[in-house]
């Protein structure tokens, strides 16, 4: 007997919470640990309202593809209210999401020089345990150019690296 | 996996500490019950207070809570939660489903409440007061007296609809009058501050000590009613997460009565005010509604089911849930209520500070405690309802200066 829609949801949440939560907590900033649960839930209601569209063998690169969406209009509404526009800086002045919570001065280094498009696939795959297949879900293209990116970001990840930490 | 990917693994902020929702047992269950189109005011309003019930169980009466009393003054208050969204249960979802997976740590419980008021549970109706949330008259004006207790001196700018801004240096103040009346004060940081401000970094007790003396300053000079009511139980949740903040937060309360509203400030390790916010809202003059008795509150949950399972700790819900299953249902006896202020926004839009009650007591003798919060205004709660508790409406005992 198929699982009813409530119980399928309690599935999904249960397997599906701690990754969300990793990937919205990891990409936080300059949100707050206080946003952190708000997030989590509005990105679970998305997932309920839209339980249908939910691929049975990809459930969690399109949980994560909900929530960066989520984040990305919770990031929008706070630089408007705080019209933070203006006082945003190129890559190297500031610290993105990620850099903030990296104790490892190499590795933050490293990923500060990367494009947002680099570092985001880099994490995704790294901290998100994102294969190319779930990656090409989560940010809406080919499993073949996920791969190529995710390539290409390590490539220069591993090059900036080298870079930054004296041997 | 080269050395360098694994040290962008080990990196990991989350590797050691998964995330855990506080209390993901209710967030399944509100989601669950709420419709697949739901009112966008009323999602922003759950968003936005959402966080302050967290580890109790919301339970509303329903769909138009219709003020009874013929000819009384007393403003009628149309909740803005729907009837879809708040409906009792149907007989068919009452019947007991515990989640799949032994290793659950919550669950989505459908059950029917057999909810027994303790012996000293009182059934003495009484009164209390209610109150409407007021803007401030100017908030240009407002925007500005905030702005000043940070230090920001410049004049108020029109950013959209709602809201307006202070900024100076690399401070902003903003203020937004909708839906809610609210301040939120942020400093970004320079990239020297970032490296004092070091990710782990731990505020020792001096330094936390001298942020909760600026923030009773802060508290001081906001000024506005309703904060000054505020007492200063500050908490300095120290949690080396994501951003090493310490935050303080002093709980508002109206009249010595508890609220789900607050002011938060927060600091960085090295004592700099990060961020805070607020609410920045005025109280009208006290309604003073009848309540029902906390009694009657009782076998009105029992009623009204709309929420399936209150808050238990994981380690007792495998007892609740095999109880739950046997039994059919949640037996509890509900042995305390006290009274507290919860803010509900009306379908006019308007913010009210509405009595509710917080039930506590204890289900399948264990000694977990539960908490189901109901309002305690004696509403009728549509035209079907078959026992409304009513008694007889008292005038307001003052009068509202709203400035809408």
């Amino acid at each position: 007997m198929a699982p009813s829609r409530d119980d399928r949801f309690n599935d999904l949440v249960r397997q599906l919470s701690p990754a969300i939560g990793g990937y919205l907590g990891r990409r936080l900033y300059p949100l707050t640990r206080a946003d952190l649960d708000d997030l989590v839930e509005e990105t679970l209601t998305i997932l309920w309202r839209r339980l249908d569209d939910v691929p049975g063998d990809a459930a969690l690169a399109w949980a994560l593809g909900v929530a960066r969406n989520v984040l990305r209009n919770a990031h929008r509404a706070y630089y408007r209210r705080h019209n933070y526009e203006g006082q945003l800086r190129s890559r190297g002045a500031d610290a993105s999401a990620e850099d903030r919570v990296i104790a490892d001065e190499g590795v933050r280094d490293a990923l500060a020089r990367l494009s947002d498009e680099d570092r985001e696939i880099l994490l995704l795959h790294v901290w998100d345990g994102l294969n190319a297949d779930a990656l090409g879900q989560t940010l809406l293209i080919s499993s073949n150019a996920a791969a190529v990116r995710l390539s290409r970001a390590q490539a220069k990840f591993k090059e900036h690296f080298n870079e930054v930490v004296v041997p | 996996m080269s050395d360098v990917i694994a040290r962008l693994q080990a990196a990991d902020p989350f590797a050691e500490q998964p995330y855990e929702h506080a209390d993901l047992g209710n967030v399944v269950t509100k989601i669950t019950r709420t419709p697949a189109v739901a009112s966008s005011v009323w999602r922003r309003f759950q968003l936005r207070f959402g966080a302050a019930v967290t580890g109790t169980t919301l339970v509303t009466i329903g769909a138009i809570a219709a003020l009874q009393g013929a000819g009384s003054s007393l403003p009628v208050l149309n909740f803005a939660a729907s009837a879809t969204t708040f409906g009792p249960l149907s007989a068919a979802e009452t019947t007991p489903v515990a989640a799949s997976g032994s290793a659950a740590q919550f669950a989505l419980i459908k059950t029917s409440y057999h909810l027994r008021a303790g012996a000293h549970l009182s059934g003495a109706t009484s009164s209390a007061p209610a109150y409407e949330l007021i803007h401030p008259a100017s908030p240009a004006s407002e925007a500005s007296r905030l702005a000043k207790v940070f230090a920001l001196s410049g004049a108020p700018v029109f950013v959209e609809p709602d809201v307006w801004q202070v900024r100076g240096g690399r401070a902003t103040l903003t203020y937004a009058n909708a839906p809610l009346a609210s301040w939120t004060f942020t400093r970004t940081l320079r990239a020297s501050d970032l490296t004092t401000v070091r990710p782990g970094a731990v505020m020792n007790d001096r330094a936390r000590a001298q942020a909760l003396n600026s923030a009773l300053d802060f508290q001081d000079q906001l000024g506005s009613p309703i904060i000054s009511s505020a007492t200063a139980h500050a908490t300095l949740p120290n949690e080396p997460l994501t951003f090493s903040v310490t935050d303080v937060r002093f709980p508002v309360l109206v009249e010595g009565a508890r609220t789900n509203l607050s002011v938060t400030f927060v600091f960085s390790p090295t004592g700099i005010l990060l961020s805070a916010r607020g609410p920045a809202v005025l109280l009208s003059s006290p309604y003073t509604y009848p309540v029902f008795s906390p009694r009657d509150g009782v076998r009105l949950l029992n009623t009204n089911q709309v929420t399936p399972l209150p808050s238990v700790s994981p380690r007792s819900f495998a007892v609740a849930r095999a109880r739950i299953q046997s039994r059919a249902g949640l037996y509890a006896t509900l042995t305390r209520a006290t009274i507290s202020l919860n803010v509900f926004q009306l379908r006019d839009g308007a913010a009210w500070l509405v009595p509710v009650y917080n039930y506590t007591g204890a289900s399948y003798g264990q000694r977990t405690t539960l908490s189901l919060l109901a309002p305690a205004l004696n509403f009728r709660t549509n035209a079907s309802a078959a026992t409304p508790i009513l008694s007889d409406t008292t005038r307001p005992s003052g009068t509202s200066n709203a400035v809408r």
